[in-house]
């Protein structure tokens, strides 16, 4: 099949995913339902489910790893923190929280990646990464102990959870999307390039130093929005870029525009079975990510392990 | 083009790596540089590449290399890479068309000419070591330099692959004009296809063949220029 038939094909499939979600609930086609509530939810997780895939692509094809994603930075974690924070402080802005939190800790990031290595090698950026999550993860889980009546909410929104979004929300993630998309898609050839080999692009001509720096920079605010808006949803980013590997191959010129539809749908079906298959109780969105995500984890693992 | 070196050093944490190196690459000439392990030969490749810091000159046509942008470098130099595992599955064309990022230029001739065009399709993560090599020179090719630095081309490869990669690489530099360095270890392909021979030991370079007898130098290159005399 030829590519402009593919991305046609891909096109329809998001539209037919979208309408389908917009009209399947527990509650049916109420028109005010549909306009409040499940339109501007469903808008906000395909935007969600695209950027935390391309920001998968951008991370794997950059730091030539393909169990990263776009938490690897640490981001999203540093994001989390500022949305605690702001829980427990009972202030109703949790959304520009998360935000400045997000900020706050890509600097921090950058400032220990570069002060520990300054040559920005792709190995130190994931260990400062996984190290800064894990101290992350545990200031949230002394907040939980301390602040234990807010332990709940917290909780369910660390799972990740898209329960009363808005229009506005929608409007600055779609903003965001746009930007980051655009961008990732000027530096395509780098990421195809760097994904070969760091010392293989900077012969070839790539400023590797610019090039992971304005990548990744992209990546922080994609993932610190979307944190901000939905807490953390895993795994998106890790398989969605897999699966689309399999259907358009490695080229991030073909990925990326790929895996913003594929992980629109993706992210739209796993909200749709969030809330149906327990109606009336809805699964944090996180969990049904999570677990489709675990299996293709392991798929994806073994896969590598045996070349 | 025109590469020189004047008193080119270089130390990691106040280790000398290379010490007090100067010497001059001539438009179109081939030299073939030798050395025991620990001599600097990759050292001096990351200098030339400016990947590690170095006090002293290094200018090509009298300008100096820092001065150049990263493509506009990548257009001036080229520097064969040396990789052995690739973690996504791009063919061989894609691979060898990203070699043209500094021009904008891709010429698919490059691939006849490194023997892959009956790979052109094919991933390459299927490829042998060899095959691989071959991507990796008709990368070179495509980036289309008119300095080439090859830091142990042929590593990994048995007689008759690094005999193949020498003819495809020979031919390209006579026809093209160019300019190369090449780290080998192999005299005889030193001698059939480089126009000198320089020699490098402790970080120290070693003018001509002929020099490194009155200096106190190893016996690794005694026999070296025992070879080469021969």
């Amino acid at each position: 099949m030829k590519n402009t038939v593919k991305y046609i094909v891909l096109v329809l499939l998001t539209l037919a995913v979208f309408v389908v979600c917009v009209c399947v609930g527990s509650v049916g086609l109420d028109t005010d339902i549909i306009t409040s509530l499940r339109l501007p939810r469903v808008i906000c997780v395909a935007l969600l489910g695209a950027a935390l895939s391309i920001c998968g692509v951008a991370m794997q094809t950059l730091l030539k790893n393909p169990l990263a994603d776009g938490s690897t930075l640490g981001v999203s974690s540093g994001a989390s923190i500022g949305a605690v924070a702001a829980m427990i402080l009972g202030i109703p802005f949790v959304f520009p929280f998360a935000v400045i939190a997000a900020f706050l800790s890509l600097l921090l990031i950058l400032a220990l990646t570069r002060r520990i290595d300054p040559g920005f090698n792709t190995n130190t950026i994931i260990l400062v990464g996984v190290v800064f999550a894990m101290f992350a993860s545990s200031i949230i889980s002394l907040l939980i102990a301390l602040f234990p009546q807010n332990a709940l909410t917290i909780t369910f929104w660390t799972f990740g959870s898209v329960v009363g979004v808005d229009y506005y929300k929608c409007a600055i993630l779609a903003v965001v999307l746009c930007l980051g998309f655009i961008v990732f898609m000027a530096r395509a050839n780098e990421l195809n390039i760097m994904s070969i080999g760091e010392e293989n692009a900077s012969h070839i001509g790539v400023n590797v130093g610019i090039t992971k720096i304005i990548i990744l920079v992209c990546v922080a605010v994609l993932i610190g929005v979307s944190v901000a808006i939905a807490g953390t949803i895993a795994f998106v980013g890790l398989i969605v870029p897999h699966i689309c590997r399999f259907i358009v191959g490695a080229n991030a010129k073909k990925l990326l525009p790929a895996s913003l539809f594929y992980g629109s749908c993706f992210l739209m079906l796993a909200d749709l079975l969030s809330r149906t298959i327990a109606s009336p109780i809805e699964l944090p969105i996180g969990v049904v990510t999570s677990v489709i995500g675990a299996v293709v984890f392991m798929f994806v693992f073994f896969r590598q392990r045996k070349k | 083009m025109n590469l020189e070196l004047k008193h080119v050093t270089a130390e990691i944490e106040s280790k000398k790596l290379i010490d007090d190196v100067s010497f001059k690459l001539d438009s179109g000439s081939w030299l073939m540089m030798v050395g025991p392990n620990g001599a600097g030969k990759s050292s001096l490749v990351r200098c030339l590449a400016r990947t590690i810091d170095y006090k002293g000159d290094i200018t090509i046509d009298g300008v100096n290399i820092q001065s150049f942008k990263s493509r506009e470098y990548a257009r001036i130099i080229g520097f064969q890479s040396q990789i052995n595992h690739i973690t996504y599955e791009f063919s061989v064309e894609e691979v060898v068309a990203m070699g043209a990022y500094s021009n904008d230029k891709y010429d698919p001739s490059v691939l006849k000419l490194a023997d892959l065009e009956h790979l052109r399709n094919k991933s390459v993560l299927t490829l042998s070591g060899g095959e691989l090599q071959r991507v990796f020179l008709a990368q070179l090719f495509a980036q289309n330099p008119d300095i080439l630095v090859l830091d142990e081309p042929t590593n990994n490869l048995d007689i008759k692959h690094q005999q193949e990669l020498f003819e495809i690489l020979g031919s390209w530099i006579k026809d093209r004009g160019v300019s190369a360095l090449s780290i080998v270890h192999d005299l005889n392909i030193a001698k059939k296809y480089g126009d000198d021979l320089l020699v490098l030991n402790k970080g120290k370079f070693v003018d001509s063949i002929d020099d490194a007898f009155e200096m106190d130098v190893s016996a690794y290159m005694q026999e070296m220029g025992e070879q080469w005399k021969a």
